[in-house]
């Protein structure tokens, strides 16, 4: 590992040794020059990079790793300049927040693109809809379910009723339809369910909670689905003989085949969740004794007439059920409450999605943090397409129609149809939205993409979408990774910049293609890129990781 | 060799270029060199050939040189100079310096533009013939608004007048094959005719008075010599002939044209052959002549000013950078000699040791005169102390503030004693190679530099064993590509080096790794040119002059909105206003002055009301503004605060290297907001953006040009938060900012036509003998109807 950056071909960082210092109230000793960055992580203070990588020169373009010195009130980038004696360095003060922030809102002002695509992100529940689909695509049907069920309670009951704001989102529809990304998430869900052992998501280590579910409607299984998942131990109190609650009587056999309710049931079964049913509240068990047997309870009893809750002890108003608007806390502690308990609600989508926030809130409430619900991760939005753009989306996808078989809604796809209708995706979600250390830091720092927003926006470009490596200029912070890597590893063209000023880009020597341009290094430099400029055509992470903490 | 032979730079023929010959990109090799310092003179070759880089000899290049890809593309798309499109014949180049920006500079590529129908996005006209650039600041500011043809340079122009100046270039390229300078003279003379011909003064038609000088000197004659000498500084009159009768007064005559020239010599010299001079001056006569308007090139700005002879009773100035101005001959070495040159020199290869010079120099109290005024002794003192066998001196020549000259003239005027203080400073410090770091724009300097390289070189002031005392020093010129952001120390030597001029990250400095990493020394021009004088005169006599920390004096680019411009040196501590009135001569046309630039984009305004402010590095940067390299850019009433702050911003941004996020995209951001509102466009919570953004640019930049780029915008609303905030509720007061106003013609108008002839757009319908009307949206606020109306009728009004 090299402590002393080299900076310019036989420049010097010219201190000499011995100096102390303090980082972040760590008392240092050092008796080898090195960077504020690399004396930090000695004391395991993780300072922010983008345009430094390990192993090769620094650059100091980015800003992001500002860091204070409070004995002498300067600000110094902490990636190249060196200790020195005395220095009592501060990496998180509010200042150096603030600066850091704003250096990610000038970035994301000239940042094109969108971080998730527009189809997961109006998903009320967020499920990452453009991987499923290549996913699908690719034949890796038990991947597919997987990333159905990281996000997305009872998806085979949910699909058959979803008003699907997806495909509403969906950018092809700018160029002819949509893609049917609701049947495609049914056709997986489904494909699952007829199988003998079905896929049960993993769920967290056990917290040895308890909670107490009242109602096996919609609500109650997805409440009970997400409780789990976190790693609780769910119990779903039904006061009919057979569970599903208003999904039996609302639907009939057509639009709800048994086996897909049964299916479902059996999910959950697998992951553990207890189920009581011909239990009714106020007569075989009392709310408290449910509170005294229960760490929590949630009420997801659907439409509950004033008096019976009243006589369950809880407080109302002439509207209904009393509770705190976000977090569905009732008035009595521990006690929270969701879906048309609440407020009358027709909409499944909007049903799972209470139960998605509600089990979040019962986590929090749980683990004694304050109750927030979910909050979303930055999220970077490209914004109404420019005149032109969308034929550059779509020259990455197979440009037929959607594939509509007769009867879909009774048999939905069949394989080889969801297959065909997989390849209309455009691929619109960032390759990088997991890893992008722009998203991560934006995210810590609370920036906004609309700080500085520019008088215009430049035109999105997408060059060599459907080959190994991607490049899309418009999320390029210009860094001069790529440049740096290309010319360390003696690449024939390579990287340079191209242009200064605003406009200056990354781009191959001599106008040669990107393939020529990274003939020996692509996976290097991908690997280098710190925002999703440079990609691997797919390139899936499990979790998001920080770039620099430790593992 | 005569080193006086090229004083007058020949437009050079342009031929249209089909056919691409490797072969000659070899030679080019071969001259220059294949190692990557090499690559910038390499481009610089390849655009002499074709005017443009085809993209076969940058293939090439990579194929027959040790540069590599990337550096053939980061570079060449660096530097403004180069371009990677075909040209036209001839390629006109409209300075948009800031001098010329408040004199209407910027209406000028637009009108070129609209003349020639050049489509927008497009350099070039149809017939292949001119194409249109813009140019940072060709450095002849006080002759604003400048536009260069190929090689020749018309000042003063005006919109209406562009069509005559093609046609007039066209004319005199004709006549132009063939020219020679040799100095007329025969016998014995009786006196000199000094004229210089410095950029300005070429500018301004100096090269035609030469020939006609020349010309009726031989055709009449004349016992007289014609000189050229260095600038006088007193540009605004270029350019200026100067009458010296041996024994007699000095007379001046300012802005000569060709016309005059026979008047001007009749005055003083009899032709040979009769016994007696005239005896009496016939002003009369001159003055008529001077005011003959019959004689009306495009080239000429007709002004009502009489200048006659100069003779000026009180000069505040004093000279010391500029030591002889308007006397010595600036590529004349014996000339240099006769007046105390390299005295200086010799007394510290042959009396001092280097650490009495270091000292001599701090006593002096020298501050860099590039702009951050650090001590020059002390900056010397790390160079000195820093560990290396080798080490490099540079001077940096990059005056990229546009609206300033001062390097450009002392370059051009004083080249023998800017290379005397370099070889004091390399001496002191241990340096034997330096290097010259010149703009592309200003190849009259070096070209001097060059010659007078060579002549030092021939006689052991530069070289192997300086003087004899075994001292060696090697100097180079190094031409930049345009970049102002390599003004910044680092970005210079990565310009010397053959990269992108991007500023890195400093410690360490060049003092402990500078070029190649070796511990470099760099000094600005005026610096370097200031150390003979201080050694020569002692410390103490030239910290004698000044105030505060501010010691000694400093030369002044005045330009803009002031009756006397030119290149100005005087004492630390004068104020700006007497600079202003005391030796600009006030604001002309009976304007009121605004304020005073200073610092180019890089400072800021120092409005009327703080006139009296010093000129000194303290007492500046109180006031918002900083001291810079010496652009001093006087503005009136008329001038737009908000359409200053959005030009500044715009060069900056344009300028910006495109490294730091915050440089890069904050300056862009303001810049945008500053469009806004010189459109009225603008929003309530602007200015306070502005203010956040200029913060947050300022302190996140990593060289001085992102870190200073807000500050025009910053002093622009601290003084005149009036005007900013009137702009966004759509209001110009000062009448400039386009979008905001409409040109109206009033009932005095009687149906001339002129303006109806003049308007490029058609926007005013012809309707003889009647008021005329302009057609609101065909109209491009040109200026050019109010130009040309001889009766005023034309008005500007809000919109």
């Amino acid at each position: 590992m090299r402590h002393l950056p080299a900076g310019l071909p036989g420049r010097r960082h010219p201190y000499c040794c011995q100096v102390k210092l303090t980082i972040d109230n760590h008392e240092l000793e050092l008796d080898e020059p090195m960077t504020i960055f690399h004396a930090a992580q000695k004391v395991g203070v993780d300072i922010p990079v983008m345009c430094y990588k390990e192993g090769y020169d620094y650059f100091t373009s980015c800003m992001i790793c500002e860091v204070k010195d409070k004995a002498t009130g300067r600000v110094h980038p902490a990636c190249s300049a060196a200790v020195t004696d005395g220095m009592e360095i501060d990496t998180q003060c509010e200042e150096i927040r603030e600066r850091r922030k704003a250096t990610l809102e000038l970035l994301l002002s000239e940042h094109i693109g969108d971080c998730e695509a527009p189809c997961q992100r109006l998903c009320a529940i967020h499920s990452e809809v453009p991987r499923m689909i290549r996913e699908i695509k690719d034949n890796q049907m038990d991947d597919a379910i997987a990333t159905i069920r990281k996000d997305m309670a009872i998806p085979a009951i949910l699909e058959r009723f979803c008003n699907a704001p997806c495909e509403k989102g969906c950018r092809r529809s700018a160029h002819d339809e949509p893609v049917a990304i609701r049947h495609l998430t049914r056709h997986a869900a489904e494909w699952d369910l007829k199988r003998e052992n079905p896929y049960i998501p993993p769920t967290k280590d056990t917290t040895g909670k308890k909670i107490a579910i009242i109602g096996s409607g919609a609500t109650g299984l997805a409440t009970a689905y997400y409780l789990a998942m976190a790693g609780h131990a769910p119990t779903i109190f039904e006061q009919n003989a057979k569970l599903g609650g208003r999904l039996l009587t609302e639907h009939d056999e057509e639009q709800l085949p048994p086996w897909v309710l049964e299916g479902e049931i059996k999910v959950l079964f697998g992951m553990g969740i207890e189920f009581k049913t011909n239990v009714r509240i106020g007569e075989e068990i009392t709310l408290s004794q449910l509170q005294e047997q229960f760490d929590s309870v949630c009420l997801a009893c659907g439409q509950t007439e004033n008096a019976t809750l009243e006589s369950w002890g809880l407080e109302v108003t002439d509207k209904g059920l009393k509770a705190t608007p976000k977090t569905g806390l009732t008035s009595i502690d521990g006690v929270f409450a969701t879906g048309s308990v609440l407020k009358p609600q027709p909409a499944m989508l909007k049903l799972v999605l209470g139960a998605k926030g509600i089990a979040e809130c019962i986590s929090q409430f749980l683990h004694g943090v304050p109750i927030t619900g979910i909050i979303e991760m930055y999220n970077h939005m490209m914004g109404r397409l420019q005149e032109g753009e969308i034929d550059i989306f779509v020259s990455g996808a197979s440009p037929i129609p959607q594939v509509k078989p007769e009867n879909l809604e009774a048999n939905g796809f069949e394989k080889t149809e969801a297959a065909e209708e997989t390849t209309r995706c455009m691929h619109c979600d960032c390759r990088a939205k997991d890893h992008c250390d722009l998203r991560i830091y934006s995210d810590e720092y609370g920036a906004k993409q609309a700080e500085f927003k520019g008088e215009t926006r430049a035109k999105h470009e997408h060059i060599n979408q459907n080959a190994g490596a991607v490049y899309e200029p418009g999320k390029c912070i210009k860094c001069g990774l790529c440049v740096r890597v290309t010319q360390d590893e003696g690449e024939e063209f390579g990287f340079t910049f191209v242009g200064r000023g605003f406009d200056v880009k990354a781009g191959v020597s001599l106008n040669q293609t990107l393939d020529r341009g990274l003939e020996k290094v692509a996976e290097k430099v991908i690997e280098a890129c710190p925002t999703g400029a440079l990609e691997e055509n797919e390139k899936y992470q499990p979790e998001l990781t920080k770039p620099n903490s430790k593992p | 060799m005569n080193h006086e032979d090229a004083l007058i730079t020949k437009p050079s023929t342009r031929m249209p270029v089909d056919e691409i010959d490797l072969s000659e990109v070899d030679a080019m090799v071969a001259r220059i060199g294949r190692r990557a310092e090499d690559l910038i003179p390499l481009l610089q070759a390849i655009q002499h050939r074709y005017h443009w880089l085809p993209p076969a000899t940058l293939e090439h290049l990579a194929k027959v040189t040790d540069i590599t890809p990337d550096a053939i593309t980061g570079v060449s798309t660096f530097y403004s100079q180069f371009r990677h499109y075909p040209v036209g014949k001839h390629v006109i180049q409209t300075c948009i310096g800031t001098a010329c920006h408040v004199s209407g500079g910027t209406l000028m590529d637009d009108t070129f533009r609209s003349h020639l129908k050049i489509k927008p996005g497009e350099h070039t006209d149809a017939d292949g013939l001119f194409t249109c650039e813009q140019v940072a600041c060709l450095g002849c500011c006080m002759l604003a608004p400048v536009v260069q043809i190929d090689d020749v340079i018309y000042g003063n122009v005006e919109p209406h007048g562009l069509p005559k100046l093609l046609d007039d270039f066209l004319a005199t390229e004709k006549s132009e094959t063939e020219k020679d300078h040799d100095d007329p003279s025969t016998g014995e003379s009786v006196g000199d005719v000094r004229l210089c011909v410095c950029s300005s003064c070429d500018a301004g038609g100096a090269g035609e008075v030469y020939r006609e000088l020349k010309n009726t000197i031989e055709e009449l004659k004349l016992p007289v010599q014609i000189k050229n000498v260095g600038c006088t500084g007193y540009a605004y009159q270029a350019p200026l002939v100067e009458v010296a009768v041996y024994n007699e007064n000095r007379h001046r005559y300012g802005r000569v044209k060709p016309g005059d020239v026979r008047s001007i010599l009749l005055n003083h010299f009899r032709p040979a052959g009769l016994l007696t001079r005239a005896g009496a001056r016939i002003y009369g006569l001159l003055d008529h002549l001077l005011t003959d308007e019959a004689w009306q090139p495009p080239t000429r700005f007709h002004k009502d000013v009489r200048a006659g002879a100069d003779v000026r009773t009180k000069d505040p100035q004093v000279r010391i950078t500029t030591e002889h101005a308007g006397k010595l001959n600036p590529v004349n070495i014996e000339d240099y000699i006769k007046h105390d040159g390299f005295q200086a020199l010799e007394r510290c290869l042959k009396e001092l040791k280097p650490e009495e010079i270091i000292t001599e120099i701090s006593e002096s109290e020298l501050r860099g005169r590039g702009g951050a005024g650090f001590p020059t002794g002390t900056k010397w003192g790390f160079a000195r102390d820093a560990k290396g066998d080798k080490k490099y001196i540079i001077c940096n020549g990059d005056e990229g503030d546009p609206g300033a000259f001062m390097d450009r003239m002392i370059l051009e005027s004083f080249p023998f004693r800017v290379l005397e203080g370099m070889a004091i400073a390399a001496h002191s410090v241990g340096a034997d190679e330096g290097f010259l770091y010149i703009r592309a724009e200003y190849p009259l300097a070096t070209e001097r530099i060059n010659n007078a390289i060579a002549i030092c070189e021939e006689r052991g002031y530069l070289g192997t064993d300086i003087l004899g005392t075994g001292m060696n020093l090697n100097l180079r010129v190094i031409e930049g590509a345009g970049a102002f952001v390599c003004g910044e120390e680092t970005a210079l030597m990565s310009a010397i080096e053959g990269g992108r001029g991007m500023p890195r990250f400093r410690p360490p400095f060049p003092a402990q790794s500078g070029l190649w990493g070796k511990p470099t020394l760099i000094n600005n021009v005026e610096t370097l040119a200031t150390i003979s004088w201080i050694i020569r005169n002692g410390a103490e006599k030239f910290s004698a002059y000044g105030s505060g920390k501010s010691r000694g004096t400093k030369t002044f680019a005045l330009a803009g909105k002031v009756n006397r411009g030119g290149l100005i040196e005087v004492p630390m501590g004068m104020t700006i206003r007497e600079i202003v009135h005391d030796i600009g001569g006030g604001i002309p046309n009976g304007r009121k002055l605004k304020g005073v630039l200073l610092g180019g984009p890089s400072g800021g305004c120092v409005p009327a009301s703080l006139c009296d402010t010093p000129v000194d590095f303290e007492e500046i940067k109180a006031v918002g503004a900083i001291m810079g390299s010496g652009g001093m850019v006087v503005l009136d009433d008329t001038d737009c605060m908000v359409d200053i702050a959005r030009y500044f911003m715009e060069f900056t941004q344009d300028e910006s290297c495109g490294k730091c996020t915050h440089c890069r995209i904050g300056t862009k951001r303001m810049k945008e907001i500053l469009d806004r509102l010189c459109v009225g466009k603008g929003r309530k919570g602007d200015l306070e953006k502005l203010d956040s953004l200029g913060g947050i640019t300022i302190d996140g930049s990593l060289c001085g040009l992102g870190a200073t780029a807000p500050n025009p915008v910053i002093s622009g609303i601290r003084y005149f938060r009036e005007e900013f905030e009137a702009h966004i509720n759509g209001e110009c007061s000062s009448k400039k900012c386009i979008s905001l106003i409409r040109y109206d013609i009033t009932d005095t108008c009687f149906g001339c036509t002129r303006c109806s002839q003049h308007c490029p757009t058609d926007a005013i319908p012809m309707n003889p003998y009647h008021h005329h009307v302009i057609e609101d949206p065909l109209c491009t606020r040109c200026d050019i109807c109010l130009q040309v109306c001889p009766v005023d009728a034309i008005h500007i009004v809000a919109k």
